[in-house]
């Protein structure tokens, strides 16, 4: 066993760091022979308190010449430091000794801020090349307005091929590519090739397809190129498709190299391997288009290259003694089983009925919803009997329902024969579903069934036999189960305003506040406009489920008075408030509230006053709309305080 | 199908964040909305702020962000998985623990353990270790998953977990079940419990015994900083002086905590709880 700090002494000084908070031993830490040491420092002093005085400190550090430790540990230090960091870097950048004007074009590039930008610029014509290459790099992390042209330049400049590197890599970092007679000499060298290809990709112009369909032909240059179809994970046009499909059609290798490039850790080599897949049609590299999606970025391109291979390339997913889906990784498996579920078909009721019997619950739904998808008789069986099946019954009575649509008698007669024998809650509901008016005796036995989940089905299916309905959930409203009320409170809206009305006032009196939001939910869907007074007393429940379902009635009833909206957007759930501003914005005491609410702690309200202000709001609430504006930071509500100041200057 | 706007993707995302420090990114926006659209789809709900509303107020909205945690994250694991790692675990940390323990037993927490599969594995290899033999080994698995924890007691797999194991690890290892399935032996089993714990429960996990070695491969990198601080101390509260904690070999604790050293060992870097005096 190698331990590397088994010296006491140097754990003795480790411990001394981790519990001081001291600056000056923090520096003087960063000095220490251990690079444990020298670390821990570096990360306390990354998360102290910024000064000037630390600042200077750590520019004193980076001085001393010979200490290399030190001085990486006092950049790991200072890059985390911020605004405050700059002016002092640009500083340094001014300094006699190159090493030191090196380390801060490093740190100004990890700040990443903007406010460098002029002073990088400058150093691009710094004597040293090392403080030149590591400006150029800078320049590509912090922009700025003349960064792109100060890197063009470079790539003009020749022949340093270190600094041309580095200048591509900028604009690459800038999405800015630079005009191709600059870039196309540089694709014939092999130091620059690389940088220079994901730049060709992100010229949107036929003539940089064509050089990029060229350089697919040669073994030479086509691992660069496929750098430049890794640049944009939007599908390519039909006709560079084409063109892409011609130009790898003579390449012997072309499967072996893909299924290499498919599971390259590098995004943009796995992104061009994609667009080449679905441009030359390799079915057989379905499982690993799929697992192309690993880390999720990739998973909507994944899913339309797996859906434009089409029905092939599924059967090689599904297919097989030991099919490819059941070796997958979970995210692999995740685009996969999209692809299957949307282009489900007849011939995959074999391999999806095997896929539910698998074990695995994840696909077992996913078999489900591809063979109610799927269009074949053949696939009532197999979802007759995962109805049985706790963990996928819920989407087998979904895929059941759907299935009816294409063949109605004979799911209808399948369900018949189950529903004489015990009842569950997804048999419940898909036989209503598909038998409609015939469902009445299951419905109103499932009203009796001893499990109160069968109650809640038979009282939600209830509307399928309009005649008895008012009946059925006469007995579900007065059930002890709050579950059954609710299920009925689901379903009474469909009665209509007026014969619900003497079910709905009761569940309106609920004593369970999920049962109460839902009537409130129910009194709006159906309009009754005669239970206002009852709505506007629940906006002062203690639940705010409660009141925000209530609120959310009030608003498409009408019959809330302007002080009841105002007392009610002062609500301290700020969902109850948002609901108010999202739909009384037409109010004066709604707006009123809303400017109050500029100031509310969640960035959604903040962002929803704003909208009611733009839409509702006159020149009066320029003030307000201004002074949130220069404190906002969250992106998505200064978005909207700036819609609503431009509504309203424009106004 | 329902798109996700940006403002319901933030809302979500303050949801999940809130619930377990789970932060959905937005580039998984296409991701997030194919998994859930299921769900919408299940309880008749017309978009994802509808959705959003739900996961706060619905009575069944506890039961309704498990199934929408378990559904976005990748929670990818399978048996041996970085084997690099185990090696070290195996040669390296396993003898130290041994040398240092008090008494004859071991306490190991698999703290994210999904379905189960690294827990088992641990127990595996610990259980086939010389240094260990008549040991008092106690590995527990932890997750916030009922569905996969209820997978993890099952201990029964398919193929996909089996990706990294050889046919002799498969024999040694496992019986066969249906289906082409494997089952852990019962011995390698036994050893093994399970807990259900949301790592942002403090109170919970301070009900867990000290621990020689945690592991936690994987996990933080979907919680933002603030939670991974909270998580990462509450390793450090969990570890007894001089245990382990085993992150994923893309995860540190840089700028997060410096409650933990940072020890080379020849196979990997592991982190260690300092002993203090």
């Amino acid at each position: 066993m190698t331990w590397l700090d088994s010296d006491p002494a140097v754990e003795t000084r480790y411990r001394t760091v981790s519990e001081t908070t001291d600056l000056a031993a923090l520096i003087e830490a960063l000095f220490d022979e251990s690079w444990r040491v020298r670390r821990l420092a570096a990360d306390k002093l990354s998360v102290a308190t910024t000064s000037d005085t630390l600042v200077q400190a750590l520019l004193e550090v980076l001085s001393r010449r010979g200490q290399t430790g030190a001085r990486n540990a006092a950049a790991t230090a200072l890059a985390h430091l911020g605004l405050v960091g700059v002016k002092p870097l640009i500083g340094l950048l001014g300094h006699t000794d190159p090493d030191q004007r090196k380390f801060a074009a490093d740190i100004l590039g990890e700040l990443g801020r903007v406010e460098a930008s002029s002073a990088l610029i400058a150093a691009l014509r710094d004597d040293d090349p090392n403080v030149r290459v590591a400006s150029a790099e800078a320049l590509g992390k912090t922009g700025g307005p003349d960064a792109r042209r100060a890197l063009e330049a470079l790539l003009a400049a020749g022949p340093d091929v270190l600094i041309q590197v580095s200048a591509l890599e900028a604009l690459t970092a800038l999405n800015a590519p630079p005009p191709l007679p600059l870039l196309v000499p540089l694709l014939h060298n092999p130091l620059t090739r690389r940088s220079a290809w994901r730049l060709i990709g992100r010229v949107r112009h036929r003539s940089a397809w064509v050089l990029m369909v060229r350089a697919l032909r040669s073994k030479s240059t086509r691992d660069a190129a496929l750098l430049a179809l890794g640049g944009s994970t939007t599908p390519l046009a039909s006709d560079v498709e084409n063109e892409l499909s011609v130009a790898l059609s003579g390449v012997e290798d072309a499967s072996a190299w893909l299924t290499k490039c498919l599971a390259s850790e590098d995004l943009e080599r796995r992104v061009g391997a994609l667009h080449l897949v679905r441009a030359v049609r390799l079915p057989e590299l379905s499982s690993r288009v799929a697992e192309a999606a690993e880390g999720g970025a990739l998973a909507e391109l994944s899913l339309s290259v797996l859906l434009s291979l089409g029905t092939p390339a599924l059967v090689a997913l599904l297919e097989g003694p030991s099919p490819a889906l059941l070796q997958m990784s979970r995210e692999g498996r995740s685009v996969a089983s999209e692809a299957i579920v949307e282009n489900s078909s007849p011939r995959f009721v074999g391999a999806l009925t095997a896929l539910l019997d698998a074990g695995e619950d994840e696909l077992g739904e996913v078999a489900v919803r591809a063979l109610g998808r799927c269009e074949s008789i053949a696939a009532i069986a197999p979802l007759l009997r995962a109805l049985d099946d706790d963990a996928v019954s819920a989407a087998a009575s979904r895929a059941l329902t759907h299935l009816a649509q294409t063949f109605p008698a004979e799911v209808k007669q399948s369900l018949s024969a189950k529903v004489l024998g015990p009842l569950r809650p997804h048999l419940v509901r898909a036989w209503a579903n598909v038998a409609g008016l015939e469902a009445l005796p299951v419905v109103r036995r499932a009203l009796h069934d001893e499990a109160e989940a069968v109650r809640a089905a038979g009282a939600q299916m209830a509307m399928v036999v309009a005649s008895e309905a008012s009946t059925l959930l006469g007995m579900a409203v007065v059930d002890e189960s709050a579950r059954v009320r609710r299920g009925a409170a689901r379903a009474v809206a469909g009665l209509g305003p007026t014969t619900g009305r003497p079910l709905l006032e009761r569940l309106l009196d609920d004593r369970e506040p999920s049962v109460l939001a839902l009537a409130a939910g129910a009194a709006m869907e159906c309009g009754a406009a005669w239970a206002t007074p009852r709505l506007i007393e629940l906006t002062t429940h203690a639940d705010s489920g409660v009141v925000l379902a209530s609120v959310q009635a009030l608003m498409v009833l009408g019959g809330a008075d302007d002080a009841t909206l105002a007392r009610i957007a002062a609500h301290p759930d700020g969902e109850v408030v948002k609901q108010v501003l999202q739909e009384g914005a037409s109010s004066t005491a709604v707006l009123a509230q809303a400017v109050k609410a500029l100031n509310d702690p969640r960035w959604d309200v903040r962002g929803a006053a704003a909208e009611a202000l733009a839409v509702g709001g006159g020149v009066e609430h320029l003030a307000a709309l201004e002074i949130a504006s220069e404190r906002e930071t969250d992106a998505l509500a200064h978005e909207a305080i700036s819609r609503a100041l431009a509504a309203l200057k424009a106004r | 199908m329902a798109e996700m706007t940006p403002e319901q993707l933030r809302l979500l995302r303050d949801v999940f964040q809130n619930a377990c420090g789970f932060v959905l990114r937005e580039d998984l926006k296409f991701i997030a909305e194919r998994r859930l659209a299921p769900r919408l789809e299940a309880l008749g709900l017309r978009d994802f702020g509808t959705y959003q509303r739900y996961l706060r107020f619905d009575p069944r909205a506890k039961e309704e962000l498990e199934i929408a945690i378990d559904l976005l994250l990748p929670r990818e694991t399978y048996f041996f998985r970085e084997p690099a790692q185990l090696t070290t675990y195996v040669d390296e940390v396993i003898p130290r623990l041994a040398q240092d323990a008090v008494g004859r037993s071991l306490h190991v927490w698999s703290a994210g353990c999904s379905s189960g599969e690294e827990p088992y594995t641990l127990s595996m290899l610990m259980g086939d270790h010389p240094l260990l033999q008549g040991w008092d080994m106690d590995i527990l698995g932890t997750d916030l998953s009922q569905k996969a924890l209820s997978m993890a007691r099952h201990a029964e797999y398919g193929p996909s977990a089996l990706r990294s194991t050889t046919p002799e690890q498969r024999a040694k290892f496992f019986d066969s079940a249906e289906q082409g399935r494997v089952k852990v032996k019962r011995e390698f089993k036994e050893r093994v419990r399970f807990g259900w714990l949301n790592l942002l429960d403090g109170g919970g996990a301070r009900l867990l015994p000290s621990m020689d070695v945690i592991f936690c491969r994987n996990v933080l990198i979907y919680f933002d900083t603030e939670t991974r601080r909270r998580v990462v101390q509450l390793f450090s509260e969990r570890l007894r002086e001089g245990g382990y904690l085993m992150l994923g070999h893309s995860e540190n604790l840089f700028s997060l905590t410096t409650r933990f050293e940072l020890v080379q060992l020849s196979g990997d870097l592991v982190y260690r709880k300092p002993r203090t005096g």
